[in-house]
C-alpha cells in the first residue's frame, strides 16, 4: 500500500535537512510495498519532486538531502489508479502549484469529480484519483473559502478510502490531514509533529502517538494539533463543511516500542530477525493473556457457533483456532477466508461469535466481513497485533498478540502468537466445561513453548541453510499433513510461495490419491508435517510418494517412525499435539527464508505484495 | 559509527602452506584480487578510516597495502607471538575505543560488515558475527540466548554441537575486551566473561561466508565471488581469437590471450597476460590468475591457478588449486569423485539433477612444484 509522511517543525530542530528526514521516514515505510516516491518541501522555496523507482535508486536524482524547510510531505506509491510512472507519483498539485497532496487509499467518486472540475477549467496532469483533491481545494478557495475551510469542504465531498496530508502555500504554517478507512497516525515530537501511515515511520523521533479515527480531519502546526470530526458528507455547493472539535487529549499514547525494535537489530533481513524473535514474542503474548479475559470466555461459552474470518497467514492460524475450538471447547467452529465470508453469513445470528484475526487490524476484506457479521447481530472478537486499529475498534471484544512490530511482509511471529492466543482461549473455555487433566498438560506445554521454540530455531538453522541450496533449484513442491498438520502445511507453502517464488501447494495428505499425486515424479520435493497421532496414516502417504521417487522432507516429533522413510528429517521436541503446530512451523519459515536468500531474492520485499492489504 | 579496525593478517596458514609456498596466506589470489585486498576494500567501503594490520611479516604486507593509504590511515604492526593469541594480545594494546576486529582470512560481503556496525550503533554493545554452519568444529562454537545475546563460546569444540553457531571471525570490541584479554590471556575466557554479563550481541549472517583455512576453501570462495559476476568485461588490450567462444559472465584482463577454438564458459576470471591455448575448455568457477598458462586441448573446471601456474597440453584439471609457478606437464588427469569420506578433507558438494549430491575434490599442487607428464592425481591429493 501507499505510505505517507508529513512533518512540520521549527527551523533548526534537526541536525540535517528536512528532506533527509523525510527520506528516512519513507525508508521505514518501504515494507508496505511501493513503486514510486515523491516529496514536497516548503522552506525558502517550495519544491515538489517525484519519480518512479525505489528510494535508494532515485534519492540522488530527487535530491532529498538538498532541501531543507519547515513543512514537508513524502509518499511511497503503490499503483492503483494509473500505471507506475513519474506523473502518477505523489505529491499531486493544483493548477497553480500552491497545494500539494499525498494520499493513501482509493476514491470512489473521483471520475465524476474530475469531470466537473475539468469543465470548470482545471487541468489534470495524471491518471490518479488523488489529483482531484488539490483541484477541489483550489476550486473552493476560488469560491472564497478560507484555505482550511476549503480543505475541509474538499474532504467532505470525497467518497471512499483516504488518508490525506496537504501543504497549502496560503496557510504555510499548517499541515492539513484527514482520514477515512486508510490508516493515519500523528506522532508528537519535541520540536516537530509527524503524520504517517504507520508508526515505524517516525519511531526514531518520537513514541508519543495519536491514532486517528475514521472521519477525522484537522491540522497540525509546529506546536499544536486540531482534530475535528466530519459530521456529514458534503456536496459541491457553497455551504461550509459541518464538523465538531474532538478532544484528543486522552487519546495520546506513549508506546514502549523502541526504535531498534522496529529496525533490523543486526539481522540481514527483518524476516530472519522476526523468526528469531518468536520465543520472546510468544513469551510476551502468553504472559499478556493472563490479564482479564473472563468476559470473552463467557461470551464464547454462551455462543452457539464460532466463526473465524481472516486472510492469508491469519487464515491459517484461524484454521487451527477452529480445530481447537471444536476439539477442546467442544463448540461448532469453522474458519473462512474473509473475502469469501460474505457468502457464509446468512445463517449467522445474535447467538454466534465471529473471531476476526488480522495482524494489522486493517485488512479490508476482514473488516468488511466483520461489518457484515455485526449487521446480522453477531458478537465480534478481534485478534490483532496493532493497538487501536480498525478491526479492534469495531469489535465487541479484542485480544492483542504482543509480537511487536512486524515489518517483514511475510508474517512469522504474528502467526505463532496468533495460534498461541487461540489455543489459550480454547483452553479457557475447555476449563469451564471440565476435562481438567488434558488441559493441565496442554497448559504446561504452552508455558514451555518459548523455550522449546528457541531450541528448535538454533538447532536447525544451519541444516536448513544447506537444504535451501538444493531446494532453490526446484520449481514446485507439495506440503502435506493431516489434522493440525494441514494448516501448518498451508502456512509453510504460503511462505515458500510468497518470498522464494517457488510454486508450493498444500493439501491434506489423504487427498493425494484423488489427483495431485499425478504430478509427482523423481526428486519432486514433498514436505510432510506430522503433529502426533496421525503418524500411522501419514506413513502410507509417505510410502506412496517415495514409490514415485519424491524427495521427502519430514518434520515430526522425536523418535517418529516416519524418519526411517524420509530423506531429510527435522525432529521436534516432545510436546502436546495442540502445542506442536507452533513449533512445527518454525523450520518451514526458515526453509522459505533461506531458499529466498539462496535464490537471490529479498525476503522482506516480495514482488507484488503489500504488508497490509487495504484495497479490496 | 565505528571507524577503526584491526585486521589479524598473521599466521603461517599451516593447513594451506603447500599452496602459499610459505608466503602469507592473505596474499593468495581469488578471482584477480588477493584476500587482503578484498578485506581492505570491504573495510573502506563501510567507512573505516583507521586500520591497523597485525602480522608477523610486516614488510611483505606493507608492500601490498600501500595503495589503500589514500583512503584510510593504515599502520602495519608486528605481532608478539606467531599464534592467534599473540596477535590478539598485540591487538589488545591498540584498542582504546570501539573497534572492529577482523580476521584477515575471512571473505564476506561488505553488507555484513555494515550491518555489524549498525547493530553496534543500535545496541551499544559488542557485536559478534555468527554463521549457521552445520559443522562448527573448525571455527569455534557459540551458543546464544533467546533474545540474541552470546551465551557461551568454545574456541576449539571437540565435537559437533547442533545448537551452536560458528564464530565468523569478525566482531566489535572495546577497552573492556582488551583489558580482559590482557588479564586472562585467553580469547575464550574473555568472550565467556563478557557473555556472562550480556555484553555481546549475536549477529547472525545468512549470506555467504568463507574462512580460508584449507586449500579447498579457495574453491568455495571462487564459487561465491564468481557467482556474483553479472556482466562480461573484456579488456580492450586482450587478444581473443575470432573462433574462440565466450559464454558470459567472464572477466578477461589486459593482454590475456584466448587462442583459436578455445571455449570459456562463465563465470570465469582470466587475469593479465594469461594464455589459453587452442581447443581448451575453461568451465565455470575457474580463476586463472596473472600470467598463468593453459596449453592446447586442456580442460579446467572449478579450479584456481595462482600466478604463473602452467597446465600442459591435453590435461584435465578440476576442483584443484595450483600454487604459484606450479607446472603440470602434458596429459595429467585429476580424479575428482570422492567415494567415501576421507580423513580431514571436506570435499565440494556438487548437486546434480537437483537432488543427487556428489562429493568432489581434485588435487592441490604446491607452489613451484612440477607434476610429471601422464600422472594421474587421486582425489584430495596434496603434492
Amino acid at each position: 500500500m501507499c505510505g505517507i509522511i508529513g512533518i512540520i517543525t521549527v527551523p533548526g530542530a534537526f541536525n540535517e535537512p528536512l528532506g533527509s528526514i523525510i527520506k528516512k521516514c519513507l525508508k521505514n515505510l518501504e515494507y508496505r510495498g511501493y513503486d514510486s516516491v515523491g516529496f514536497a518541501i516548503l522552506g525558502d522555496i517550495f519544491v515538489v519532486r517525484k519519480s518512479k523507482g525505489k528510494i535508494d535508486d532515485v534519492a540522488f536524482g530527487l535530491g532529498f538531502d538538498k532541501y531543507d524547510g519547515f513543512v514537508g510531505i513524502g509518499h511511497t506509491r503503490w499503483a492503483t489508479h494509473g500505471p507506475p510512472v513519474d506523473k502518477n507519483a505523489h505529491p499531486h498539485t493544483d493548477c497553480l502549484g500552491r497545494v500539494a497532496v499525498v494520499h493513501n487509499g482509493v476514491l470512489e467518486n473521483y471520475l465524476e469529480l474530475k469531470e466537473i472540475l475539468r469543465r470548470k477549467g482545471h487541468v489534470f496532469k495524471s491518471d490518479t484519483d488523488t489529483e482531484v483533491i488539490p483541484h477541489l481545494i483550489e476550486e473552493f478557495k476560488k469560491r472564497g473559502f478560507q484555505p482550511y475551510e476549503a480543505f475541509k469542504k474538499a474532504i467532505s465531498v470525497l467518497r471512499g478510502a483516504y488518508a490525506v496530508v496537504v501543504i497549502d502555500l496560503d496557510e504555510p504554517n499548517k499541515l492539513f490531514f484527514a482520514r477515512n478507512t486508510s490508516p493515519l497516525i500523528i506522532g508528537i515530537g519535541e520540536n516537530a509533529i509527524f503524520l504517517a501511515s504507520d508508526i515505524p515511520a517516525f519511531l526514531e523521533y518520537t513514541n508519543k502517538v495519536i491514532v486517528l479515527e475514521d472521519g477525522e480531519l484537522g491540522y497540525v502546526t509546529s506546536r499544536g494539533i486540531l482534530i475535528e470530526k466530519l459530521l456529514k458528507p458534503g456536496e459541491l455547493d457553497d455551504e461550509l463543511a459541518m464538523t465538531e472539535i474532538v478532544d484528543y487529549k486522552s487519546r495520546i499514547k506513549v508506546l514502549d516500542w523502541t526504535p531498534e525494535m522496529a529496525k533490523k537489530g543486526g539481522y540481514p533481513h527483518f524476516m530472519l530477525k522476526e523468526i528469531h524473535e518468536q520465543p520472546g514474542a510468544l513469551a510476551a503474548t502468553i504472559a499478556g493473556l493472563k490479564e482479564e479475559i473472563d468476559g470473552i470466555v463467557d461470551a464464547l461459552l454462551k455462543s452457539d457457533k464460532i466463526i473465524f474470518v481472516a486472510a492469508g497467514t491469519s487464515y491459517h492460524a484461524s484454521l487451527l483456532g477452529a480445530l481447537y475450538m471444536n476439539n477442546l471447547a467442544e463448540k461448532w467452529s469453522m474458519a473462512f477466508i474473509s473475502s469469501e465470508a460474505r457468502w457464509w453469513m446468512s445463517n449467522i445470528g445474535e447467538e454466534d461469535i465471529v473471531i476476526a484475526v488480522s495482524q494489522s487490524g486493517e485488512t479490508i476484506d476482514t473488516l468488511v466481513a466483520v461489518r457484515e457479521a455485526k449487521r446480522n447481530g453477531a458478537k465480534v472478537l478481534a485478534v490483532s497485533n496493532i493497538i487501536d486499529s480498525a478491526i479492534p475498534r469495531e469489535s465487541d471484544f479484542v485480544v492483542y498478540t504482543k509480537a511487536g512490530p512486524e515489518i517483514g511482509v511475510a508474517a512469522t511471529k504474528t502467526f505463532t502468537t496468533q495460534v498461541a492466543v487461540l489455543l489459550y482461549l480454547s483452553l479457557k473455555v475447555a476449563e469451564r466445561i471440565g476435562n481438567k487433566r488434558i488441559i493441565e498438560e496442554i497448559k504446561n506445554d504452552l508455558a514451555k513453548v518459548p523455550e522449546l521454540a528457541s531450541s528448535v530455531l538454533s538447532r536447525y538453522e544451519a541444516r536448513i541453510k544447506s537444504l535451501s541450496r538444493i531446494l532453490k533449484k526446484k520449481t514446485n513442491a507439495f506440503y502435506l499433513g493431516r489434522g493440525f498438520g494441514v494448516p501448518i502445511a498451508m502456512e509453510g507453502a504460503l511462505k515458500m510461495k510468497e518470498i522464494a517464488y517457488i510454486h508450493a501447494e498444500a493439501y491434506p495428505a489423504g487427498e493425494s490419491k484423488h489427483g495431485p499425486i499425478a504430478l509427482v515424479e523423481k526428486d519432486f520435493p514433498v514436505v510432510f508435517t506430522s503433529i502426533g497421532e496421525e503418524e500411522e496414516l501419514l506413513q502410507s502417504n509417505i510410502e506412496e510418494m517415495r514409490a514415485r521417487g519424491a524427495w521427502i522432507i519430514t518434520i515430526a516429533r522425536k523418535g517418529s517412525r516416519l524418519f526411517s522413510i524420509s530423506d531429510e528429517k527435522f525432529e521436534m521436541p516432545n510436546a502436546n499435539e495442540y502445542v506442536m503446530p507452533i513449533l512445527s512451523i518454525l523450520p518451514l519459515q526458515m526453509l522459505a527464508y533461506y531458499t529466498a536468500v539462496a535464490r537471490g531474492y529479498d525476503p522482506d520485499k516480495p514482488r507484488n505484495l503489500a504488508k497490509t492489504v487495504t484495497v479490496i | 559509527m565505528i571507524d577503526k579496525a584491526i585486521v589479524l593478517a598473521g599466521g603461517m596458514g599451516k593447513r594451506i602452506m603447500n599452496i602459499t609456498g610459505g608466503s602469507p596466506k592473505v596474499l593468495l589470489k581469488v578471482a584477480g584480487k588477493s584476500i587482503i585486498d578484498r578485506v581492505m576494500e570491504n573495510l573502506i567501503n563501510v567507512g573505516i578510516k583507521d586500520v591497523s594490520i597485525i602480522t608477523d611479516r610486516t614488510a611483505v604486507i606493507e608492500d601490498v597495502i600501500h595503495h589503500y593509504k589514500k583512503y584510510a590511515s593504515i599502520s602495519v604492526v608486528e605481532q608478539k607471538e606467531a599464534d592467534l593469541i599473540g596477535a590478539l594480545l598485540t591487538a589488545a594494546e591498540l584498542i582504546d575505543s570501539d573497534t572492529l576486529l577482523v580476521y584477515g582470512d575471512i571473505l564476506i560481503k561488505s553488507e555484513a560488515l555494515r550491518d555489524i556496525l549498525l547493530s553496534q550503533e543500535l545496541y551499544r554493545k559488542s557485536v559478534m558475527l555468527l554463521i549457521p554452519e552445520e559443522d562448527v568444529r573448525e571455527y569455534g562454537a557459540v551458543t546464544i540466548t533467546e533474545d540474541n545475546y552470546v551465551n557461551t563460546f568454545i574456541e576449539k569444540p571437540g565435537e559437533k554441537i547442533e545448537e551452536a553457531y560458528a564464530y565468523g571471525g569478525i566482531m566489535t570490541v572495546n577497552e573492556e575486551f582488551a583489558k580482559l584479554l590482557i588479564e586472562t590471556e585467553s580469547f575464550e575466557d574473555t568472550i565467556n566473561n563478557l557473555a556472562k554479563e550480556r555484553k555481546i550481541r549475536a549477529f547472525i549472517w545468512s549470506g555467504w561466508w568463507v574462512d580460508i583455512g584449507y586449500p579447498w576453501d579457495l574453491l568455495k570462495a571462487l564459487h561465491y565471488l564468481l557467482s556474483e559476476l553479472e556482466a562480461t568485461k573484456i579488456s580492450a588490450k586482450a587478444k581473443i581469437a575470432d573462433t574462440a567462444i565466450i559464454e558470459g559472465p567472464v572477466i578477461i584482463d589486459d593482454e590475456a590471450e584466448i587462442d583459436h577454438y578455445a571455449i570459456i564458459k562463465g563465470p570465469v576470471y582470466i587475469g593479465k597476460r594469461v594464455y589459453v591455448g587452442n581447443h581448451s575448455l575453461i568451465r565455470p568457477f575457474t580463476s586463472l590468475e596473472k600470467g598463468s598458462i593453459i596449453h592446447a586441448y586442456s580442460e579446467v573446471f572449478w579450479s584456481s591457478l595462482q600466478e604463473e601456474a602452467l597446465i600442459g597440453r591435453g590435461s584435465f584439471i578440476a576442483f584443484s588449486v595450483l600454487g604459484s609457478k606450479a607446472v603440470i606437464e602434458p596429459n595429467v588427469l585429476t580424479k575428482v569423485v570422492v567415494s567415501e569420506e576421507m580423513r580431514g578433507i571436506r570435499p565440494i558438494e556438487v548437486i546434480k539433477n537437483h537432488k543427487e549430491r556428489y562429493l568432489k575434490l581434485g588435487a592441490f599442487i604446491s607452489a613451484g612444484r612440477r607434476i610429471r607428464a601422464g600422472t594421474i592425481l587421486e582425489p584430495g591429493a596434496m603434492v
